[in-house]
């Protein structure tokens, strides 16, 4: 089985294959791919499984039944802040949901509403474990390789996958036996059900694993991420946990094998309330400081800069060698301010951008960046 | 023997011939060839995962993994020179499969670190990961082994984790749908509601959606029409805010189907203030409220009072006169005045 790249995209409106649209993480990773012998020019999807996870629609599902229940939300809501704060961006945007969307406003709806970010946080756990059980499934018949789960999120998606991760890691779902009896959600999903994926034999292991939960209710069982790319990470302002499920552990095994946490100093957004590694001993910062587009908060302008793709390819794809890390290393050096055919200018523009704060300056970074593009 | 124990056995036994009739690591297409270091991983024909399959799988699924990995652990010992038996990466390892620091699976993933090298037991916080240096070619032979042995271990673990697996996945995906539906086809709620009610989950992710949901402050656009007497009887546009009430959703509708009560408070051109009971079935409601009077000795009218929605379904089932309609929008025009 290959291994397998979650992508999560961050603010904006997705489609499906966002994942490997043109201007895309995958597309991006492809032609750094092209720089070294070991990928023989094949693209990322020779070597791994990828996943483009979306979660947007449900941000837009929200906003299109305010907008019918009302143009107007009206005064009601304006002492409660968030809510005043969406109320407002959405009447400057005159009701528009990709304007709303990428001005940042998802990032107050995911910020101020329980209820829509425990519906991400699910909607995105349950896509990453139903790929995982998947390969759990396969597993049954002993062949080749189990497969490396990393995560590569952008934005507010590092918040997001976090989030979702921290859900999986300690959330107990089968405390409540009666929801693995079968259900519409299961009639939603015909492809991974108990009764027709499994084998006579194997559901007679799961009854017997089933029987294993009634007696240990209290096991969550973590997905075991191998690297967590989080690529201009706002978990610090974003995240909606209590947890850190960076330093979680599984006994005394590390939930997360590897993570990087990915900072471009031009970069308006993940530095308004830089995220700290800390006394993690599985994480490391990259910091870079690439100004290749005006974009430079882009998910592909990240991952074009060797010190941050390299990384992943190498943990992920399991063909890099040592001699293609040197010359990611060498190429690295070209890799440093304003680089192409970008006004001399930009730089400064991008400095002045720079400040600390909470999500109203967050928010000014996402307007002010949308607006220099 | 308990029937129950026995069944057991049956099953074991019937699990273990499943997993000792795999196919063996044929692997197939070039691309899916385990590689360490960027090169194919050749093993000494005892680590091939055909011999492991064969020497350790119903151990395994039979729930005596370390039956197995102690055979595993003797046989790599044997085929280990004096020089490399003193290594600290053979000790470690042996170390772990004598003695595994976890059960999980993903104990036996190999990783690759950032200066190239290959690292096994990168997630363990109490032992001593094993580094396989890549930069040293050739690659020994017991590197070799010992990433055949991790990556046989690795995926004979995670198969026996797929039941469990499973069974987490129905609950989450269960969850899950559970939200998306009630967001999709629940009563929509305004912002202040979707914040109020946010406010009413349970700690855990894992904690069952409510079923009730509580309305509050909730504007609905309606009409309105005096019960008392048939001169007065004129329909009124009307302002309704429902200042707090709930509706509760029917089980196994997917969060489609609901009915509730609210306190209302209604507004009109004509008649004033107006305060009552609001009753709700899916996208309908009607109720009763009170008005000021203005016959003498009378101190309240009764009105009824309907959602626009239901005024909406009801005006369509009697095919009404276009005309009183244009008189409730111009009574709703007059009020927002």
């Amino acid at each position: 089985m290959k291994n397998v790249i979650f992508f999560l995209h961050g603010i904006g409106r997705h489609d499906k294959g966002w994942a490997k649209a043109p201007d895309g993480p995958v597309v991006a990773l492809n032609e750094a791919m092209k720089q070294y012998d070991c990928f023989e020019g094949k693209p990322l999807s020779q070597f791994v499984d990828i996943v483009g996870v979306l979660y947007d629609d449900l941000f837009d599902l929200v906003l299109s039944q305010w907008i019918k229940l009302s143009k107007d939300l009206g005064p009601l809501g304006a002492n409660i802040d968030w809510i005043g704060q969406v109320q407002s961006l959405l009447d400057s945007l005159g009701g528009d949901k990709k304007e709303y969307a990428d001005y940042g406003g998802d990032v107050l709806l995911y910020g101020g509403f329980d209820l829509i970010a425990r519906a991400v946080r699910l909607r995105v756990a349950s896509v990453l474990a139903g790929e995982v059980l998947q390969r759990h499934l396969q597993a049954q018949n002993l062949e080749g390789q189990f497969p490396k789960f990393g995560i590569v999120a952008h934005s507010m998606g590092t918040a997001v996958a976090h989030d979702a991760l921290w859900t999986l890691a300690t959330a107990d779902f089968l405390k409540d036996k009666s929801v693995l009896a079968a259900s519409p959600a299961n009639a939603k999903e015909p492809g991974l059900t108990a009764t027709n994926t499994l084998t006579d034999d194997q559901r007679e292991h799961f009854e017997k694993v089933e029987a294993g939960t009634v007696a240990h209710p209290d096991r969550p069982m973590p997905l075991p991420v191998n690297t967590f790319l989080l690529v201009s990470n706002v978990i610090p302002l974003v995240s909606r946990v209590k947890g850190d499920y960076l330093s979680s552990l599984q006994g005394n095994l590390l939930q997360c094998a590897a993570f990087r946490d990915v900072n471009n100093r031009f970069d308006p957004v993940c530095n308004v309330k830089r995220f700290e590694v800390g006394n993690r001993t599985n994480g490391r910062r990259i910091d870079v400081d690439h100004i290749r587009e005006k974009n430079v908060h882009g998910f592909g302008h990240y991952l074009s800069n060797p010190l941050v793709h390299m990384p992943l390819l190498n943990r992920m794809t399991d063909v890099v060698t040592p001699d293609d890390i040197d010359k990611s290393r060498q190429l690295a050096n070209d890799w440093h301010g304003l680089g192409g055919t970008l006004e001399a200018g930009l730089r400064e523009r991008l400095e002045a951008m720079l400040g600390t704060g909470g999500i109203p300056e967050l928010m000014e970074k996402f307007k002010r960046l949308k607006e220099l593009i | 023997m308990s029937p129950r124990i026995c069944k057991w056995k049956i099953l074991e036994a019937l699990l273990a011939a499943a997993l000792s009739f795999a196919v063996p690591a044929s692997a197939g297409a070039a691309d899916e060839i385990a590689k360490l270091c960027g090169v194919p991983i050749t093993p000494s024909p005892e680590f091939e995962r055909a011999t492991l399959i064969d020497q350790t799988a119903s151990d395994i699924a039979s729930g005596h993994e370390q039956v197995a990995f102690n055979r595993i652990a003797d046989t790599y010992e044997r085929s280990l020179r004096p020089a490399e038996k003193a290594t600290p990466a053979a000790d470690d390892f042996v170390r772990q499969l004598r003695a595994p620091t976890s059960r999980w699976s993903a104990l036996w993933e190999i990783s690759n670190d950032d200066n190239g090298d290959a690292i096994l037991f990168e997630r363990d916080t109490t032992a001593r990961k094993v580094t396989i240096p890549c930069r040293q070619r050739p690659l020994l032979a017991y590197f070799h082994d010992m990433a055949a042995i991790a990556n046989y271990l690795h995926i004979a673990l995670a198969a026996r984790e797929a039941p469990e697996k499973q069974a987490q996945w129905n609950a989450l995906k269960k969850q899950a749908t559970d939200h998306e539906d009630l967001i999709r086809n629940g009563l929509p709620m305004w912002p202040w509601e979707l914040w109020l009610n946010g406010k009413r989950l349970g700690k855990s992710d894992a904690d069952p959606l409510f079923k009730t949901q509580l309305v509050f402050l909730r504007p609905t656009a309606g009409v309105e029409v005096n019960t008392r007497s048939r001169g007065l009887a004129d329909l009124e546009g009307s302002l309704l805010l429902e200042p707090i009430g709930f509706v509760r959703y029917i089980d196994d509708s997917q969060y489609s189907k609901w009915w509730g009560v609210s306190a209302v408070v209604t507004a009109t051109t004509g008649q004033g203030m107006g305060y009552g009971a609001l009753f709700r079935y899916g996208r309908y409601s009607a109720g009763l409220t009170l008005h000021h009077s203005e016959v003498a000795g009378v101190s309240n009218d009764v009105y009824l009072a309907f959602s626009m929605d239901l005024y909406g379904l009801i005006e369509q089932k009697r095919e009404e006169l276009p005309g009183l309609r244009d008189g409730i929008k111009k009574s709703f025009s007059d009020l927002l005045k």
